[in-house]
């Protein structure tokens, strides 16, 4: 993985010292509220209902053991214990006191991290496929093309104060595992007709209160062509994109009232006209890159494991999870793993500092001491032996880390929602929790098959409800939580933005309902039908009958 | 049609620790119980003038009114999200991990 050079760990280490200075003149009353609350924001200082959170950036979701020993250890100084990993591939803290807080981001700059662009109008942490560098079915690791954006886009002067934040995705495959087409910019890494490697460039997605699925602005993009491009689209952007109303501010809304056409149009005009060759990398600089991420040696193992085949006869529980938590790998006799954070009844993407220990020794020991955090507030040890998937089961059941529910009814993204946010009109994780109560038995979760809940605790969807097979938004009405139910939402290479069942649900009522509409996909299924195909099928009808029919 | 008044309490995030605080009538307390409620629109606007005191700047962050219920057991959060800050805790069993909470008393 990437390692900070000399300019990196200078910007990282001067904005630690930066920030300290901020921080003891806030507490010396010499900076009030209003002066100090951008410059705390610029290193993604909040401050919520119970206290301050401190978001902290994970680029592109990719750690190292290390570093994540070293976020067990902030979590156990300075916060109480534990962490909550996010659909942004970050991690977030929950109860920070304002004096700890340059510390807290020196221990962050000793390991190469940092919270510099977690919030603010500018542009944020670049997210990814979990799988990359791993994924059978990718034409290229997407990370190299990440970190090129992440350097670009560190400090970039023109870029710090956009009309709004801006979040840019980047997958390898045509298999879409980072929600490309509901960023600000999404770039899909593809073969031209002469088999060189580019990108297919999508802007204007997003979720919050105005969904839209981006569409396609390039077709195909050189390579070398990538930062001179997302310059003219920003620039455009920055140019064009509406300031006196921060609720139309977003690149999407920009794109949607010009046509993707026109905006195109403006894109490829500042294209030619802006000199590209001050922007555009070098083959040695891409190279330098590209170099971290090279592909280590795999070890020539047969695909099949007998191990793990006499594993999974030995315990069911563990031939379930194998199954169920897996992903194919490029290499042969390797995998993909999926640690589960969504265990029945917990909270989806938090990890005690215990368990984060635990994570990065099995990847010390199992997987080429590297980790991912997913969108879908998993973590991911992306190379694992299928010979050592038995063993590494065993660790991780020593600290509630083995649920085998991916992609099932209990893996559920969550917001922190009311019970943490400022932003909140009503809870998510009690709802998430309820939820996988009533579906804690692990055969039923097998025989409902893929099925995505995804809950927000306000219309800013950080739960990403739009997006989800079954969406849960939780607003506010009158004081009382009602929760709205979106159906057939997704966010992968068929993204759709799932559509309102009718009038909101009580915060109690909510398991049921899903209930209802889980017994109706099952009532209509065909065979080998996923809940999402079935709705697809049968439409919106058959189910807002199971949930307004009167009893 | 005027709104009907409802009682209100001064509320705060503490500057350092990030808690959420109410004003007392003397000072600022982490405990909800202790709030000072306004009773009367005027009490409400003297109440919101002080939060915006100068003074105030280095101890607190973000004061605002609140609405409440008097009840005969006391003072009542008037929303689930002042419900919330009042138990200074999200409503769910967070502390998950050995020693968390140990950590958080």
């Amino acid at each position: 993985m990437y390692r900070y050079d000399e300019f990196d760990a200078q910007i990282v280490n001067e904005r630690v010292a930066q920030f300290r200075g901020q921080v003891a003149r806030r507490l010396s009353g010499a900076l009030k509220e209003d002066e100090f609350r951008p410059l705390r924001l610029m290193n993604g200082l909040y401050l919520q209902l119970h206290a301050y959170m401190l978001r902290v950036a994970i680029p592109y979701g990719t750690l190292s053991a290390d570093q994540m020993r070293q976020l067990a250890m902030i979590a156990e100084r300075y916060d109480r214990g534990y962490g909550h990993f996010t659909t942004r591939q970050n991690i977030q803290y929950n109860w920070p006191k304002l004096a700890d807080v340059p510390d807290i981001l020196q221990h962050l700059a000793d390991v190469e991290m940092h919270a510099i662009q977690t919030s603010g109008n500018c542009i944020r942490n670049t997210t990814s496929d979990p799988f990359a560098g791993a994924a059978a079915d990718e034409i290229e690791d997407p990370r190299p093309t990440c970190e090129l954006i992440r350097q670009w886009s560190t400090l970039h002067p023109e870029f710090t104060f956009l009309g709004r934040k801006f979040k840019i995705a980047v997958t390898g495959a045509e298999t879409d595992r980072a929600a490309i087409r509901v960023h600000d910019i999404g770039i899909q890494i593809v073969r031209n007709a002469d088999g060189e490697i580019g990108y297919k460039m999508f802007v204007g997605g997003g979720q919050g209160r105005t969904p839209m699925i981006a569409p396609v602005i390039r077709e195909y993009l050189p390579r070398r062509d990538l930062l001179p491009w997302l310059e003219a689209a920003l620039r455009v952007y920055n140019l064009h994109g509406r300031r006196d109303n921060k609720y139309k501010a977003r690149i999407k809304i920009l794109v949607h009232e010009m046509g993707a056409e026109a905006y195109a149009k403006e894109v490829e005009e500042e294209f030619a006209r802006m000199d590209r060759e001050v922007i555009a990398p070098d083959q040695e600089e891409l190279d330098r890159i590209a170099a971290y991420f090279a592909p280590p040696e795999w070890e020539t193992l047969p695909e099949d494991s007998k191990r793990l085949e006499a594993g999974k006869k030995a315990d069911p529980d563990f031939a379930r999870w194998a199954e169920t938590n897996t992903q194919p790998h490029k290499a042969p006799g390797y995998a993909s793993v999926v640690i589960s954070l969504k265990p029945v009844g917990g909270a989806p993407g938090d990890a005690t500092a215990e368990q984060m220990r635990l994570m990065a020794a099995a990847a010390d020991t199992f997987s080429l001491a590297e980790l991912r955090i997913t969108h879908e507030q998993n973590v991911v040890l992306a190379h694992v032996k299928k010979d050592d998937l038995p063993s590494l089961y065993n660790m991780l059941k020593t600290q509630g880390l083995h649920a085998a529910n991916l992609g099932l009814v209990t893996d559920i993204i969550a917001c922190p929602g009311l019970d943490y946010c400022a932003l909140a009109t009503a809870r998510s994780i009690p709802v998430a929790q309820a939820i996988t109560q009533r579906f804690a038995d692990e055969d039923r979760q097998r025989e409902i098959g893929p099925l995505a809940i995804k809950i927000s605790g306000c219309i800013n969807a950080c739960g990403h409800h739009h997006v989800g097979h079954i969406g849960i938004l939780g607003l506010d009405k009158a004081g009382v939580e009602s929760y709205q139910i979106t159906l057939g939402g997704a966010p992968g290479e068929d993204a759709a933005i799932g559509a309102r069942t009718g009038p909101g649900f009580s915060f109690e009522d909510v398991p049921d309902v899903i209930e209802k509409l889980v017994d109706r996909y099952l009532a209509l299924r065909e065979p080998g039908e996923t809940f999402l195909q079935t709705y697809r099928r049968a439409g919106m009808p058959a189910f807002k009958e199971a949930i307004y029919a009167a009893a | 049609m005027a709104k009907t008044f409802k009682p209100v309490v001064l509320t705060a995030n503490a500057l350092e620790g990030g808690e959420a605080v109410w004003w007392t009538g003397a000072g600022w307390s982490p405990r909800f119980a202790e709030a000072c409620p306004a009773r009367s629109a005027e009490d409400a606007r003297m109440l919101e003038t002080l939060g915006l005191a100068p003074f105030f700047e280095s101890l607190v962050v973000g004061p605002y009114l609140a609405e409440v219920e008097l009840t005969e057991q006391g003072l009542a959060p008037g929303s689930r999200r002042e419900a919330i800050r009042a138990d200074a805790a999200p409503t769910f069993d967070y502390l998950v991990g050995a020693g968390a909470r140990e950590r958080a008393a």
